[in-house]
């Protein structure tokens, strides 16, 4: 990800970059859910990402790698060869993540003011072209949130759910 | 596939003709642990009934009489094409049974494809307008463990979410507003220069603040490209004007801001097309002479008439679209058999920027086959005509010919072996003044073929130029300028 970034020719208006999406993904899993990346892919992608923030902000204690990538992406708008719609998409990845797991009752931060998350989930969805209300969009997350806990979801969530079977 | 998937029962309608065809359904849909039922007795709460509609079904008594006891038990159908799904609109029934089919085409309707997965089609297509579908495709919902109910019967939706999908009416993302016609005066400023601060002094600080914006979440991503756009374009046109003064440096410079602003818009343009390409637009046949600020105005305005134009295909098609005017929108009339060679001359031509009409990307359930044929043959300057043995045959070939023919559409005759057949060709030498000369896309030459056809439908300078002047934007925004300009006199 800190190559120069490559002219995308063809799509358009582009930005949904698969490696940013699995790495604001998996970072929301770890600071949200308290899970380390299990899969040996994302345990390569995430640390390769942050040994590359970290080289390209030397001599910087690096505490908040989402808002570090998110200004990151923000800057590289400075230049009309980029989309500007990454960083809608990666704040999306991130913040609906987070939104899941706390609806989920998975999420550490559960008693957090929920629009805490919900503004920059609505602000990425505003710059992808859809205008929602916060009920309407806390509407449509909840129809993600698993309806119990099962043998799959606890899998992933490999460490013990803070309310395991609380919506069974 | 996913836990805790919650599955509905579903019942089936089907002719005897086509028992097997709704056996082979039966057993997808109940190894993937849906119940199945066939009476209207044994339901008693279901969501979904789907109706098998074939040619054989759409005749048999028997099979209406069965839809309209189902429609009694306020069952929602999901009608299942096994025929192509245009065809459905073909001969709607007219009789007692029009009132189940208005019942029945108000809802979604699958057509099963001959590939491998159609059955899978079929299951997605239960609950389409479930988000989890999207997840589906991706294969991101089951590694994150997070779809639990691709049916989308186990969490229920909320009332308010039709209402929010529907459009707010809102431009997006391309808001092109009177606001970036102060480009024009930024630009038209630059002819007399404050010495003191440079001639694209003004300029270079309105596009500081509008970097500014397009860096914010949620700002004005736009803004800054069509502003440079506008403002370089303008200067491009106004070379005959008194105090005009271009550096060599400042055509560099152009160039580079044209390009990138072009690209920020979804026009992909190579090194140097640019000035070409506006050297060519200002010598369209304009009424005017470009030594008047009006005149200047007027080729800009239609030149951001042409980018917004493009930068929506761009949109629409999710590819950048190359800086060219867009040729004619054509219709094409082919028969059943020949889609394969329809659906590859489309996608070339598409890709060349062509705006095509078929019934594969145009037709929609509840939209009657004949007002759309009109209405697609109305606006098309073309009928491509895929003439071979089978659409010879076809009676709506010869339907959308006639009425090309009537409409006084061009019609482009494209022939897989070199001729046209007997039938078609009498019927093309009813009307001769309107048919063009025969493409042949015969093996050695098909892949040319969709180059040939394109340079059909390209239109002349004097029609570009008029196609873009009835462009809607084109007076609103000649106007806004025009006021703007006695304003500041």
């Amino acid at each position: 990800m800190n190559e120069t970034p490559k002219l995308d020719n063809v799509s358009f208006p582009g930005g949904y970059d698969i490696t940013d999406i699995i790495v604001a993904v998996k970072l929301a899993e770890m600071l949200y859910a308290g899970n380390m990346p299990t899969g040996e892919v994302e345990q390569v992608i995430v640390q390769r990402f942050l040994g590359e923030l970290t080289a390209r902000h030397p001599g910087i204690a690096i505490s908040d790698p989402v808002q570090l990538r998110a200004q990151e992406l923000l800057d590289e708008r400075r230049s009309l060869l980029n989309s500007h719609l990454k960083f809608s998409w990666f704040c999306l990845a991130h913040w609906v993540y987070v939104l899941v797991t706390v609806r989920s009752s998975l999420s550490l931060s559960e008693h957090v003011d929920l629009s805490t998350f919900l503004t920059p989930v609505r602000g990425a969805l505003l710059e992808l072209g859809v205008r929602v209300s916060e009920e309407e969009c806390l509407a449509e997350v909840d129809r993600f949130v698993p309806a119990a806990v099962t043998p799959r979801s606890s899998l992933v969530f490999s460490t013990t759910p803070p309310c395991a079977g609380a919506k069974s | 596939v996913t836990p805790a998937i919650a599955l509905p029962s579903v019942c089936l309608v089907f002719a005897e003709e086509d028992s097997e065809e709704a056996r082979r359904v039966s057993t997808f849909l109940t190894t993937h642990g849906v119940s199945i039922s066939q009476q209207p007795a044994e339901v008693m709460q279901t969501a979904r009934l789907l109706v098998l509609l074939s040619p054989h079904a759409m005749k048999s008594e028997l099979f209406w009489r069965s839809l309209a006891d189902w429609k009694e038990r306020q069952v929602v159908p999901m009608v299942v094409c096994l025929m192509p799904k245009a065809e459905l609109y073909r001969d709607p029934p007219a009789d007692w049974r029009h009132e189940t089919w208005v019942w029945l085409k108000v809802n979604v309707a699958v057509e099963l494809s001959a590939e491998t997965d159609r059955y899978v089609t079929l299951l997605r297509a239960l609950d389409p307008q479930d988000p989890k579908q999207w997840w589906w495709n991706a294969g991101d919902a089951v590694e994150l463990g997070l779809a639990v109910d691709v049916l989308g019967v186990g969490i229920p939706r909320p009332a308010t979410l039709r209402k929010a999908s529907s459009p707010t009416g809102e431009p997006y993302p391309f808001a092109l507003d009177e606001s970036l016609l102060s480009a024009c005066g930024v630009a038209s400023d630059r002819l007399t220069p404050d010495d003191t601060s440079g001639r694209d002094a003004p300029y270079l600080a309105l596009c500081e603040i509008l970097l500014q914006l397009r860096r914010k979440p949620n700002g004005e991503p736009y803004k800054l490209p069509w502003f440079i756009l506008i403002y370089r374009a303008w200067l491009s046109f106004a070379a005959q004007l008194p105090g005009f003064a271009y550096s060599e440096q400042d055509v560099i410079q152009a160039e580079r801001e044209l390009r990138q602003a072009l690209f920020a818009l979804g026009v992909g343009t190579d090194a140097s097309e640019v000035p070409a390409f506006l050297e060519a637009f200002a010598n369209l046949p304009w009424t005017a002479s470009p030594s008047t600020l009006a005149a200047v105005d007027e080729r800009t305005i239609a030149f951001m008439v042409l980018v917004h134009h493009l930068t929506q295909a761009a949109l629409a098609r999710t590819q950048r679209m190359r800086l060219r005017h867009p040729s004619c929108p054509c219709f094409v009339s082919y028969a059943r058999p020949d889609e394969g060679f329809a659906r590859e001359l489309v996608a070339n031509l598409e890709a060349k920027g062509a705006d095509v009409w078929w019934d594969l990307n145009s037709i929609t359930l509840g939209t009657p086959l004949g007002g759309s044929l009109r209405s697609a043959v109305g606006d098309a300057r073309f009928l491509l005509l895929v003439a071979t043995p089978a659409a010879d045959k076809s009676p709506y070939v010869r339907l959308e010919v006639e009425t090309a023919i009537r409409q006084g559409l061009r019609v482009v005759p494209i022939s897989l072996d070199g001729q046209v057949p007997a039938g078609l060709q009498s019927l093309l030498d009813s009307a001769p003044d309107t048919i063009e000369p025969i493409i042949s896309a015969i093996d050695s030459e098909r892949a040319s073929a969709p180059t040939s056809v394109l340079a059909r439908l390209e239109r002349s300078p004097s029609e570009q130029l008029r196609w873009l002047q009835s462009q809607a934007p084109y007076q609103y925004l000649r106007k806004q300028l025009a006021q703007a300009r006695a304003s500041l006199a």
